[in-house]
């Protein structure tokens, strides 16, 4: 098992071109079948999270493959402002751990001037 | 999808490649030189793609103390005497300046009372840097860099007289070829992983340390369109932690806790003070597979020292950067993990923790006119990191921005002969998986060119082996076929991979000492050189060949001939 996929929590992202996990996955491993995500080959998968990141669901985790190690929980993440949550969680969904962790700051916090990218205060 | 539709972008520089590198190029160019037109062109998306995608959590070339000259110093012991000096000294005077940029773009680096960074080392600062890539990229799409997505590059496109004026691919997902016509082009691709046999089998063969979707394209393009190459031979090997490859710098100069073989002994100190100095970055690869040998290993950080909470700052430090290894650390809820296995990783070819790549001039220019790279396929500056990425893309496009005088256009026929290449693996679909082709390559370096399993050793006889191999790979392979745009990619990555086997087994063959123990060790000829052997070993690809030779330490580097490589 790599990233698992919740079938009940995956809509597809109607409406959207492309997935959001199929839009961001560095190995182009995602696509859709009707209205789920779907993995092409799970071995070829990096373990990196960026689907996890990104999906609006938080449909997605990431069980460690088997073989190196047998535990068998699972991690979730959301972006949530200016932080990301991680949720360590047992099969059976029992948070086992929580962290909450500042991932980027606001321009106003910065000791630079702000740069000209920011003008708009946009965050994504 | 049909591949047969093609549409030509023109702009002013063309950035292939979009990370680190890349990404920071383009930012650059547009800021200095807004009228210019930049184009990015991306293999997978710019906001998860590549090295960067996971996040990373510390600044490892940050200048905390000393000078540039110290930085040098360092760099050019930890790596026997062999780096251009003048490379490295250019990216050290301005690490500082790029660390600042980091802020600027949004990204979390936290400071103590005094205001200052948090050091992990003399060269190293803590990073909350989870959200880098997303951050860099949004940056990129602000400055007004045009960006293509899903679009890798396989070949570089010359004029007659052999200026690069742009590159072919296509993108995946649409099905159309892409010709980009560019007055100035950068190669900022990344090294390559893939090439030897992953530390884990089976279902967990992708959970490498090197990004496993950087295949070294770039370095592959160079080849094809002449450019030479040096130090292919010093390989980087990571020393990682066992299972989930995740960087120890987090252990060990994160946290502070200690190298131990099996018994317990702290072998790395034990050597330190047996030396007198400080290990090199070989060397604790090195003496960690000594205790193997031994009957002492396997070896461990030992983190029993660290407090709950020390524990906790411990596993958040690596969700910012490698975020699977927390699955692995709390195993039974409550219950961490004390001993953290180590070992070697598989392998890489890269430019920025080790020193092979393109050969450059200070101005960051390649041996092909109108060609210009930066970060991890940038030879002759090891141990460049993130900030030294950044440095060289500065460098590079402020070249570029004083001496864009070429004008746009490559020959016609040309472009369509790239093309057909590129195409080539669609009309041959009844042909070898690239799967296949690529486990048989990584068989053949891991076991004759020094893979782990090796201990990284070789010698003259299996890397002769190597070579013959190789060369009948390199035949069947050209049967790889492709049904779809994922398809295409993956059997050019292949056949890119093959091409930089071919180089690194001929580089290996040419240094006839051992330099870097576990990076290239000779079991033939077990000792360092510096009479015959104190040179770059350098290269270029020509009608399906290697050409190797010497060039010399100082300026201007001049060729040496290598005697008695075969």
């Amino acid at each position: 098992m790599t990233v698992h996929i919740d079938r009940k929590l995956c809509n597809g992202c109607p409406g959207k071109q492309e997935g959001c996990c199929e839009e961001v996955c560095p190995g182009d491993l995602f696509y859709r079948d009707g209205s789920s995500a779907c993995l092409r080959e799970p071995a070829d998968c990096w373990d990196c999270f960026a689907c996890v990141k990104v999906c609006p669901r938080a449909a997605l985790s990431v069980e460690l493959p088997f073989q190196i190690s047998e535990a068998r929980h699972r991690l979730y993440a959301r972006q949530r402002g200016e932080h990301i949550i991680w949720n360590l969680r047992e099969r059976q969904g029992t948070v086992i751990a929580q962290y909450r962790l500042r991932n980027r700051q606001k321009p106003e916090a910065q000791p630079q001037e702000p740069p000209a990218t920011d003008k708009k205060g946009n965050h994504d | 999808m049909t591949f047969e539709k093609t549409r030509t972008i023109t702009t002013d520089l063309l950035i292939i490649g979009g990370g680190a590198a890349g990404c920071m190029a383009a930012i650059m160019a547009k800021r200095r030189e807004p009228k210019m037109s930049v184009t990015l062109l991306e293999k997978a998306h710019l906001s998860r793609s590549g090295c960067l995608a996971m996040g990373l959590n510390a600044v490892n070339a940050h200048l905390t103390e000393g000078t540039p000259q110290d930085y040098l110093d360092y760099v050019r012991r930890d790596n026997y005497g062999i780096v251009r000096d003048d490379l490295v000294l250019s990216i050290g005077e301005r690490l500082n300046r790029m660390t600042a940029l980091l802020e600027e773009l949004g990204v979390p680096l936290p400071r103590d009372g005094q205001g200052n960074y948090i050091a992990r080392s003399k060269r190293s600062i803590v990073m909350q840097g989870e959200h880098l890539k997303p951050l860099l990229a949004r940056a990129v799409l602000a400055a007004g860099v045009h960006v293509e997505n899903r679009t890798p590059a396989y070949r570089l496109l010359q004029t007659d007289d052999g200026r690069v004026c742009g590159a072919a691919g296509f993108n995946l997902r649409t099905g159309e070829m892409i010709v980009a016509h560019a007055r100035a082009v950068l190669i900022a691709t990344g090294g390559a992983s893939g090439i030897y046999r992953p530390s884990n089998p089976g279902l967990a063969r992708t959970k490498t340390w090197y990004c496993p979707y950087n295949a070294g394209s770039g370095l592959a393009m160079g080849l094809r369109a002449g450019a030479e190459m040096t130090s292919f031979e010093m390989r980087f090997v990571a020393l990682r932690t066992k299972d989930v490859i995740a960087p120890t710098g987090t252990l060990v100069l994160g946290a502070r806790m200690p190298q131990c073989n099996a018994r317990g002994v702290r072998y790395v100190r034990q050597k330190e003070q047996m030396l007198g100095r400080s290990l090199t970055t070989c060397e604790r690869l090195q003496f960690t597979i000594d205790e193997h040998r031994r009957g002492t290993g396997p070896c461990y950080v030992d983190v029993s020292g660290l407090s709950a909470d020390e524990y906790r700052d411990l596993v958040e430090s690596y969700l910012n950067m490698s975020p699977s290894i927390a699955l692995d650390l709390m195993q039974d809820a409550g219950q961490p993990k004390t001993r953290i296995e180590i070992c070697g990783s598989e392998p890489y070819v890269n430019g920025g923790h080790g020193m092979a790549g393109f050969w450059i001039d200070a101005q960051r220019r390649t041996t092909l006119p109108g060609l210009y790279v930066a970060g991890d396929v940038a030879g002759g500056a090891p141990k460049k990191y993130l900030t030294g990425c950044f440095a060289e893309a500065e460098m590079a496009v402020e070249h570029i921005i004083g001496s864009l005088n070429a004008e746009a256009g490559c020959a016609s026929a040309e472009t369509e002969a790239a093309l057909r290449e590129i195409r080539a693996p669609l009309n041959a679909a009844e042909g070898l998986a690239f799967q296949e082709v690529e486990a048989r390559l990584q068989k053949i370096m891991e076991e004759y060119a020094g893979g782990s399993t090796q201990n990284y050793e070789t010698s003259r006889d299996k890397l002769l082996l190597a070579r013959r191999y190789l060369g009948v790979l390199d035949g069947h392979a050209a049967q790889a076929g492709a049904g779809d745009g994922h398809g295409l990619m993956r059997v050019h990555d292949t056949f890119d991979r093959i091409l930089l086997a071919r180089v690194l087994v001929e580089h290996l063959l040419a240094r006839r000492e051992t330099r870097w123990p576990c990076y290239q060790t000779r079991l033939d000829f077990p000792l360092r050189n510096d009479f015959e052997y104190g040179l770059f070993v350098n290269s270029t690809w020509r009608d399906g060949a290697v050409r190797v030779f010497g060039r010399n330490l100082d300026p201007p580097y001049g060729p040496v001939h290598l005697e008695g490589i075969l």
